[in-house]
């Protein structure tokens, strides 16, 4: 597929945000990445863990921790620890566990049930036709499930390349250890052939995945043909699709750039005058420090929205890449 | 087809929604009366770890209670009080699955960009926030003067929680000696 004209894309995808606010809203919930985005969970807790220590030893050392700031109440605290019955610890984990699946099958509907209107509601805007929740929403339900499979689908595919990948890379470095200059070799080697397999995996799944889901919506295809196709379209549309998720993160680049900017002028600036005057001149600095308050409220609304225009901008242009490559291929993806 | 129907407005809405806070905070601060007056230290620990349990346990359980009282009889607790019932333009009320969207999605809808979609009630001829638009549903008046009635409710309901708030602050007050000794 031939490189497609960017600056065309940028155009509609802008003039689709703009005419079609009711976008906003799928784009917000859809999450962040856009079209580059990918459902793998951050455990972001194991950078709260202290290095060497593991998460359980933790909370076996929370008792004892209390403990030394407590004075006097230490062993009546340590004591009342340990005779919490096994019972409720149970109960305390079901009933966490059950909240937490709660949270998670909320979120997991919410982003699919928003992507897939999202798609739909760009393809009928680029069509002309009227887009607003009523009309759309119906098209994030129709998909979800489908969309959901995908996910998880996608999900286990690189799940087992990282799990896989050095696995590998252990059992060679044990065949080749007592070969010393081998085994540094294959450290250095292996080491930059696993980042450069885990970098592949992810632009493939993630181009893949963006091809998947509009031909589930698009093209009603069911989630193994859609996952088939997906596969077909992004080896022939490699390049564009690369270029295509590099202009979306340019552009959230420079979007998040000139929001730092602004951030700077709007609540910084204020600030620092804030604590200067705290001492010389209180009353202003109250003054100042309220309207402070109110511009970063305004800014989060703000830059909210800002959010949402980028994840839409970026669902935009990988619809029009999608469309492009049908245009162009006249339909031989079936090959 | 085309009658003119009673759609809530925001302020019908926003009251049994007062009423439902109020409703579940009496429910959440009654066993706080007890907890406040326990002075001795393992006791209030236990009570404390207690009440944590309680407080999921109410989490979980008010989730699944909307879900099903919205589905089986159109309505939050302070809706159907003042005489308020969510239901689809036909009239029927919400499956549970419907009910569970308005709840999660619903919410999430509505909440994004500051509340902005809980506004939209004021703007639209149905009286629809985002998360009715997105269902497909109306809030209707079942009661001409339902406000009234809700507006009594809630009284009632401030007077019984600034009670049960009067009786924690009492406890405590009582048992603010045995505070300062623990030792931090």
């Amino acid at each position: 597929m031939k490189t497609p004209d960017f600056s065309k894309f940028i155009k509609i995808s802008i003039e689709v945000i703009k005419k079609n606010k009711w976008l906003l809203i799928f784009g917000a919930l859809a999450g962040s990445g856009g079209g580059l985005s990918f459902n793998s969970g951050s455990d972001i807790s194991k950078y709260f863990t202290p290095k060497g220590q593991t998460e359980p030893d933790l909370i076996q050392s929370i008792p004892e921790k209390t403990a030394n700031v407590l004075g006097t109440y230490t062993s009546a605290l340590q004591d009342w620890f340990y005779k919490i019955p096994a019972s409720k610890w149970l109960l305390l984990v079901l009933l966490l566990s059950l909240l937490a699946a709660i949270g998670i099958i909320t979120v997991v509907i919410i982003q699919n049930w928003a992507r897939g209107a999202l798609i739909a509601g760009i393809d009928h805007a680029s069509a002309g036709k009227n887009v607003n929740l009523a009309s759309t929403s119906p098209y994030g339900f129709k998909y979800v499930k489908k969309l959901i499979l995908l996910s998880l689908l996608l999900f286990l595919i690189v799940f087992s390349i990282t799990v896989i990948a050095p696995i590998i890379w252990v059992v060679i470095f044990l065949i080749i250890k007592n070969v010393t200059p081998l085994s540094i070799l294959w450290i250095i080697i292996g080491i930059l052939a696993l980042i450069a397999i885990f970098l592949m995996a992810f632009i493939l799944t993630t181009i893949t995945n963006a091809f998947a889901q509009r031909l589930i919506i698009l093209k009603d295809l069911k989630v193994n043909e859609a996952l088939q196709k997906a596969f077909v379209i992004t080896r022939r549309t490699l390049l564009a699709s690369i270029l295509t998720g590099v202009v979306n993160f340019a552009f959230r680049t420079i979007v998040g750039i000139a929001l730092i900017i602004l951030l700077a002028i709007l609540i910084g600036l204020p600030s620092y005058l804030v604590f200067t005057s705290l001492q010389s001149n209180p009353t202003l600095s109250v003054i100042l420090g309220t309207f402070t308050a109110m511009a970063f409220l305004m800014f989060v609304v703000f830059s909210s929205i800002i959010g949402a225009a980028l994840n839409v901008f970026s669902y935009s242009n990988w619809n029009q890449l999608f469309n492009e490559y049908f245009i162009n291929e006249g339909g031989t993806e079936n090959e | 087809m085309n009658e003119k129907r009673p759609y809530a407005s925001f302020y019908e809405r926003l009251l049994s929604r007062f009423i439902d806070s109020l409703i579940y905070s009496m429910i959440l601060l009654i066993p706080l009366v007890k907890i406040s007056t326990i002075n001795v230290f393992t006791i209030l620990l236990d009570n404390i770890y207690n009440y944590i349990l309680f407080l999921l346990i109410i989490a979980s359980f008010i989730f699944f209670f909307e879900i099903f009282i919205i589905s089986e009889f159109g309505g939050t607790l302070g809706k159907l009080l003042i005489g308020l019932r969510i239901q689809h333009e036909n009239g029927k009320f919400l499956s549970l699955k419907d009910s569970f969207i308005r709840l999660t999605l619903g919410r999430a809808v509505s909440g994004i960009f500051f509340g902005l979609g809980y506004l939209w009630i004021f703007k639209n001829a149905k009286h629809q926030a985002w998360h009715d638009m997105v269902n497909e549903t109306v809030v209707v008046r079942k009661l001409s003067h339902g406000y009234l009635i809700g507006l009594v409710i809630i009284i009632a309901f401030i007077i019984i929680n600034l009670g049960i708030f009067a009786g924690i602050f009492s406890g405590f007050i009582y048992n603010l000696p045995f505070y300062q000794n623990l030792k931090f």
